[in-house]
């Protein structure tokens, strides 16, 4: 019986326990990803943008809004700014939203974002972006407001 | 910012390894400090590997990353069986890496291999005769080639050119030969594969492939009365085998009733049992239980010695492991245009499925045991290196070719 006080012992009760836990996670964690990215490939192009243009998804759920916004925007210009004024290209009456809030253009085949000096921020996959343009890529999510896009650019 | 970082995969596996490999190190007195560095150096093989998968862009990210969470469960009971043969099993690992690299550099960008089916057929056959000629007996199969110091089972490496040459027989242009359909020219073939393995008896591996080749037929040809015959003659060859065969009634009447002859033939399947029932849900914990019981507890019953030490958990989530495994090689097969790469991810896929079934069906009396080796988590050098070819074709199918799919 003095095994009991055994240190490796306890220990090694105690970690089977911990040892389970974790691999579990993993497999959770592993599923998960591969479930997001089930979901970023299969989303459907939406109707109206033509095959090979660049469009901007969107992921928030369009009920829980207040004002008017489409389910997808094509990026059919070289230069796309969106905001509140009336003068964007992609206007979005949201109270979060500057007038002139960020800007979109394509140079050699990259799409680039940068945020106009705006008050609430652009952020890219969660990270809030500072002065410098960016270089997105496809499936990056751009949250602005109280939106959240989906830039698929193939 | 913890417990974002803790939520990615690779991190688990460093935190796993780190505890698992911490309360080795306490397990025996004196402490052995080789057990830290085998701990050391395979968290850093599996980061770096990942991380060169994610930087560059090698394909799929989930493979690697299941199978070095598989090696680590491996590793860790083998450590705790016996440090020598853990050591042996990281040093294996290090080599199966770097011909995963070579495997994937190899088949990505040279496009050549869907030409090559007589090349794998003779080099089959001459791996065959080999080991008749040269090789040595262990447990009973003439399978093992010694090279100096190494040993090295021809059969495991065969594999692989099995699925290569079906896979070409499947999708390539083939001329007739002996005057006989295409489909029954591949049969033909692949039983001389078969052939080859019960002349060495290696049963196990002979169904594994029988297995292989007849879901790959099933999913591309359309003749059923083929199939049929194909099934038949199998079961022929199986019914033969087991009234003929002396070592094959034993092997099924111990699955039927190991208890009749417990001390003697139904010894390991016992001790199996006795092992998997005494880990309960959560096992022992690594260290606590008996596994030296089990006979061969590091290789083809290293499944009972898990389920001992982590309990049902802890097999399940092996098993669960080997199932997203499989679930992505068949997912990567089917988003690829129809073509020689389709087959060849199916046909390793479906492989490591059946390997896995076969074994873990084998030590939990669920079928017949037939002794082959668990892939990623067994003890043995050959099992471990053709596994990582396996990956590394896969990985590489899964990156894309452009070219290759135009022909």
């Amino acid at each position: 019986m003095a095994d009991i006080y055994n240190v490796y012992n306890i220990l090694a009760a105690i970690f089977k326990y911990i040892f389970i836990t974790i691999i579990y996670l993993f497999i959770f964690g592993i599923m998960r990803m591969i479930y997001l990215d089930i979901k970023k490939t299969n989303m459907p192009r939406p109707r109206g943008i033509p095959r090979g243009m660049a469009y901007l998804q969107l992921l928030t759920d369009k009920n829980n809004l207040y004002f008017e916004v489409e389910s997808a925007y094509p990026l059919d210009k070289e230069v796309i700014v969106i905001g509140r004024g009336a003068n964007c290209d992609i206007v979005i009456d949201d109270y979060y939203i500057s007038t002139r809030h960020v800007q979109l253009w394509s140079e050699d085949d990259e799409w680039y974002i940068a945020d106009m000096g705006s008050t609430n921020g652009t952020y890219i996959n969660g990270i809030k972006m500072d002065d410098e343009p960016l270089i997105l890529d496809s499936g990056d999510r751009i949250k602005i407001g109280q939106v959240e896009f989906m830039a698929v650019l193939r | 910012m913890i417990s974002k970082l803790a939520k990615h995969p690779i991190n688990m596996i460093v935190i796993i390894n780190t505890l698992a490999f911490l309360l080795l190190f306490f397990y025996r007195t004196p402490p052995n400090y080789q057990i830290l560095f085998v701990g050391v150096s395979i968290t850093i093989l599996s980061v770096i590997t990942y991380l060169a998968i994610s930087f560059f862009n090698l394909g799929d990210r989930y493979l690697f990353i299941i199978a070095s969470m598989l090696i680590s469960i491996g590793v860790v009971m083998l450590c705790r069986l016996d440090y020598s043969m853990g050591i042996a099993q990281v040093g294996w690992y290090l080599i199966s890496v770097c011909v995963f690299y070579a495997a994937y550099i190899l088949y990505r960008y040279i496009n050549i291999w869907r030409f090559l089916k007589w090349f794998y057929f003779g080099l089959s056959v001459f791996l065959y005769i080999l080991t008749q000629v040269i090789g040595i007996t262990i447990n009973g199969a003439k399978n093992w080639i010694m090279i100096g110091s190494l040993s090295f089972q021809p059969s495991e490496i065969i594999k692989i050119l099995f699925i290569l040459f079906i896979a070409a027989r499947l999708t390539g242009n083939n001329k007739k030969l002996f005057n006989l359909p295409e489909n029954y020219t591949t049969a033909l073939f692949s039983f001389v594969f078969m052939f080859f393995l019960i002349l060495q008896r290696e049963w196990g591996l002979t169904l594994l492939y029988f297995l292989t080749y007849f879901t790959l037929t099933y999913i591309y040809d359309d003749d059923k009365i083929f199939l049929l015959a194909n099934a038949l003659v199998t079961a022929a060859v199986g019914a033969i085998g087991s009234l003929t065969m002396h070592h094959i009634a034993i092997r099924i009447k111990t699955w039927r009733n190991p208890w009749e002859d417990i001390s003697n033939t139904g010894y390991q399947i016992t001790q199996s049992l006795f092992a998997i029932a005494s880990g309960g849900f959560f096992g022992r914990g690594i260290g606590m239980g008996n596994p030296d019981f089990i006979p061969q507890a590091n290789s083809d019953f290293i499944f009972s010695a898990i389920c001992e030490e982590m309990g049902i958990f802890g097999g399940a989530a092996v098993i669960l492991l080997y199932f997203i495994f499989v679930y992505r090689g068949i997912k990567i097969a089917l988003l690829l245009p129809e073509g020689f790469d389709k087959c060849v991810a199916l046909g390793i896929s479906i492989m490591f499925a059946f390997q896995t079934f076969i074994i873990i069906g084998g030590v939990i009396k669920l079928i017949p045991l037939t002794g082959i080796t668990m892939p990623f988590v067994s003890s043995g050098g050959s099992s471990l290196v053709t596994s990582f070819i396996s990956l590394g074709i896969l990985q590489a199918v899964s990156a894309g070719r452009r070219q290759a799919n135009d022909q």
